[in-house]
């Protein structure tokens, strides 16, 4: 194995890249807690570094494996072999994947809206009413 | 990259193992906005979420490798003297790969509530 570990990777990096705050952010309700506020999700401009730079993050596919895999048992990601570079928008595909739930992106079958990949100054900073956000349908 | 490949580091005096130092070292750490609205910085985190005032979670990138791992959190204080801030870890939400933290007030006349403060967190224990 001549790639290293994913740790290790993500700390070279660090001492390497620039930060980039993505023009990006994640829209999305959870299904199984429909009272709740539409969640933001956020990518971290380290993580989005390594993503624009490549040979730093591994398959997607591999966090998706390792979701069946049990507590204390080898998981595959931080072993696999890096991929290249993605574009920003192939970045936000892949986080989408990696960090919210498959109910949401994947099996969601209902008449809602309950994802949106939006532009950051679509965010509204007013958060007076923020524990009442909802995705506009 | 080079590689140093070491199993002992010695001072002159004290001899210890590398495992003593990367065991003990932090596995990620993030520093959000108050708001949750963006990271200021942070190591081994893919992604915040801002699931509500005072109400996040963190997605880290090299997992752990089980959910027996240590969290810390602070959170500021915001500079008074009749309430205290606090930040804790949902319960239910700690994860390998995951985790939701709360950040809320409480005073003697206000019971808790959730509120925008800045939290800081890091986690330590054994990777995946």
């Amino acid at each position: 194995m001549t790639h290293g570990h994913l740790w290790d990777r993500l700390a070279e990096a660090k001492t390497r890249l620039d930060p980039v705050q993505s023009k990006y952010r994640v829209l999305f309700e959870d299904p199984s807690t429909p009272d709740e506020p539409a969640k933001v999700l956020v990518p971290d401009p380290n993580w989005m570094a390594a993503a624009l730079e490549g040979d730093i993050l591994p398959p997607i596919e591999t966090y998706q494996r390792d979701r069946g895999v049990p507590d204390g048992q080898p998981k595959e990601h931080p072993y696999a072999e890096p991929i290249g570079a993605m574009t920003e928008e192939e970045a936000i595909e892949y986080l989408v994947q990696k960090d919210i739930d498959p109910s949401v992106w994947r099996d969601y079958k209902g008449n809602r809206t309950i994802l949106k990949i939006v532009p950051v100054e679509m965010i509204p900073s007013d958060r007076s009413f923020r524990n009442a956000w909802r995705i506009m349908q | 990259m080079s590689t140093l490949e070491v199993s002992n580091l010695n001072d002159g005096t004290t001899t210890v193992a590398t495992t003593y130092v990367t065991n003990g070292s932090l596995k990620s750490w993030i520093k959000p906005a108050a708001d949750l609205s963006s990271i200021s910085d942070s190591f081994n985190v893919s992604s915040l979420d801002d699931d509500g005032s005072g109400d996040g979670g963190v997605h880290i990138t090299n997992d752990m490798s089980s959910a027996n791992y240590v969290i810390l959190g602070l959170t500021q204080d915001g500079g008074t003297t009749t309430f205290t801030r606090q930040c804790d870890i949902t319960d239910g939400t700690q994860a390998a790969g995951t985790y939701d933290f709360e950040v809320y007030g409480l005073s003697s006349s206000q019971n808790r509530t959730n509120t925008d403060s800045q939290a800081f967190l890091a986690t330590v224990g054994d990777l995946a």
